[in-house]
């Protein structure tokens, strides 16, 4: 699925990553941990296209395609979709008009017809339903008003309507409480699957305990410095990050 | 229908000879026209020849012409036409062409469409009795090189006006809205500004009774050589009105865009509450946007502000977009809608000329 080799990257002139290998064969959850500062948003979101993030090295395939010089709206029709660190707001456009146009454009790049708005309306809100979010929150602008937890679990609702191959998460865990937290993990494990792979980017082994990683990496300085199985997490939340060179 | 009404005619007369006398020295009032050239607006001086003018009237049954009009209306039409004092409004009256009342009996509730007739020069009474409520929506005949519309409003007690508008000319258009509004009673105008080339629109607002209260949501959209210009003024001049106005402009290409929004708060008007907000989209590097509010305030307790902003469209909502498959025009489109969603209309039939502008804006 994802294959990335010897990647190096810069943000605003600064290199921030170094030199990361990883693999992530679909039907895995690859957890990346990591302090602050270690590269782990900056991998995701250079792997998203966002712009400003400038590979400077190395490679980046997804299913031995190219990423390197897709936009980032050509890599999301790919299937690559990144569920934001801090969701942005767009006043003025619905959640449903958004999802609608993103649901409309993938579907016209795989060549098939619009879904109408019935069969739509009907699944965003079983979507909606599932993320236990008021459906009326669909009718709101994108995110707009919405609480640190209603926003991530909004980009979840998006990521199962849009149904990705490789879904980036950026610290999508971060200000969740206790029941948002199981809600969203109930999210990611429905979205699991054989043809599906997920990068997990967090700072909490707590999500780790609804969600079971496949495989554990902890970055540092902008190289992935350790990976291991499911125990590397628990280990990390006893000891933290200091053992690590 | 063609022919001249008499009752109008020493009127007329009296407009185009103000409206000769004073160009010289309303040319002057460089505030108002800093950035739009007079000679832009005004017609061929053989144009003004009144005596070749006809009123030719169109009568849609909620508007009545003035030729419809009683010993009783003619009077006080002639009234409510002597009681604007504005250049443009002598030019308008000098020209006129087409004249239209719509009256709302005490507590009566209308709803009106006009789509404006075909002619130069329109004039528009409106009347609104102590309690009634019109919900008005206008569009302009947009195949005339030239458009001039003066809308007269005056609202009693207690009356409503909703006012949707669509202006319009496709060449130059030059409006005047002129509305009183009386104690409690309530304006709300929403104005799409679109019509290609050159636009003027001129917005005066009395609150002249205590409690009245106006509300006004204005979209500008420029492309090509597009010059457009709003000025709007608000007098509250009586205690406790209320005003809010939203300006949204879009300009792309090489327009131009100007608003100038001024708000007057009368001595003797406590518990005054303005507030004025300019809110622009710059699409493009020689598109131009000229952005002055301006507050005169006289009375101690009142609440006013105002705030002006110019920006591009968002990188990071653009990337948001982008990183859901929605790139390109198509995002682009999405987020200057989302941006001019709050000064669209509520009647679709007037945003499609707009939403089709935002899209040519967007590729």
């Amino acid at each position: 699925m994802l294959r990335i080799r010897q990647v190096t990257a810069e943000v605003g002139g600064a290199e921030i990553l170094k030199g990361i290998n990883l693999d992530i064969a679909a039907g895995e959850v690859h957890a990346l941990m990591g302090p602050n500062g270690s590269g782990k948003s900056t991998l995701a979101n250079l792997l998203a296209g966002r712009p400003g993030y400038t590979l400077t090295g190395g490679s980046i395939d997804l299913d031995d395609e190219s990423l390197v010089d897709m936009e980032a709206e050509e890599r999301a029709r790919k299937g690559v979709f990144l569920a934001f660190q801090y969701p942005i707001e767009i006043p003025g456009v619905s959640n449903m008009e958004f999802l609608k146009t993103a649901l409309d454009s993938k579907r016209k790049a795989l060549g098939l017809d619009a879904l109408s708005t019935a069969e739509f309306m009907r699944e965003a809100r079983g979507r909606a339903h599932e993320l236990e979010l008021d459906p009326e929150f669909l009718r709101r602008g994108v995110s707009e008003g919405f609480s640190g937890g209603e926003k991530k679990r909004n980009e979840l609702i998006q990521m199962l309507m849009l149904d990705p191959k490789l879904a980036l998460l950026d610290e999508t865990d971060s200000g969740l409480d206790i029941d948002a937290l199981q809600v969203v993990s109930r999210a990611i494990n429905t979205f699991r699957g054989d043809d599906k792979a997920v990068m997990l980017v967090t700072h909490y082994s707590r999500i780790l305990r609804y969600v079971t990683p496949d495989h554990v990496h902890v970055m540092k300085n902008g190289r992935i410095a350790q990976s291991g199985g499911a125990q590397l997490a628990e280990r990390l939340e006893a000891d933290g990050y200091g053992w690590i060179d | 229908m063609a022919g001249s009404i008499d009752w109008l005619d020493s009127l007329r007369t009296e407009a185009r000879r103000r409206f000769d006398a004073g160009r010289d020295a309303w040319r002057l009032d460089a505030e108002s026209w800093k950035y739009t050239r007079v000679s832009e607006f005004l017609p061929e001086a053989s144009a003004l020849d009144i005596s070749n003018v006809d009123i030719d009237i169109a009568d849609d049954g909620d508007a009545h012409d003035f030729k419809q009009l009683d010993a009783h209306a003619r009077q006080a039409t002639l009234e409510t036409l002597q009681s604007v004092t504005h250049p443009l409004a002598d030019l308008n009256l000098a020209n006129l062409e087409h004249g239209l009342m719509i009256h709302c009996a005490r507590g009566e509730v209308k709803r009106a469409h006009l789509a404006i007739p075909e002619g130069d020069y329109v004039r528009i009474l409106v009347h609104l009795e102590a309690g009634s409520q019109l919900d008005l929506s206008e569009a302009a005949n947009t195949a005339r090189p030239q458009q001039n519309i003066v809308i007269q409003a005056r609202l009693g007690d207690g009356a409503v006006l909703t006012h949707k508008r669509l202006s319009g000319g496709h060449g130059r258009s030059w409006d005047l809205i002129d509305a009183e509004v009386g104690r409690g009673a309530s304006y709300h105008l929403s104005a799409i500004m679109t019509a290609p080339q050159r636009e003027r629109s001129e917005c005066r607002l009395r609150l002249v009774g205590e409690h009245a209260r106006a509300t006004t949501r204005h979209l500008m959209i420029g492309d090509g050589r597009d010059r457009r210009d709003l000025q709007l003024g608000i007098d509250h001049s009586a205690p406790n009105t209320g005003s809010d106005h939203l300006i949204k402009t879009l300009a792309g290409d090489h327009s131009q865009l100007t608003v100038r929004g001024r708000m007057h708060i009368a001595s003797e008007c406590p518990g005054a509450d303005a507030n004025l907000k300019i809110e622009s989209l710059l699409l493009g590097d020689s598109a131009r946007i000229n952005a002055k509010p301006e507050l005169e305030i006289y009375t101690d307790d009142v609440a006013c502000a105002h705030g002006t902003s110019i920006a591009e469209i968002d990188p990071e909502q653009l990337f948001y977009l982008a990183s859901r498959g929605i790139g390109g025009s198509l995002a682009r489109a999405v987020l200057l809608k989302a941006f001019a969603s709050e000064c669209l209309s509520d009647q679709a039939s007037l945003n499609e000329g707009a939403i089709q502008r935002i899209e040519a804006l967007a590729a």
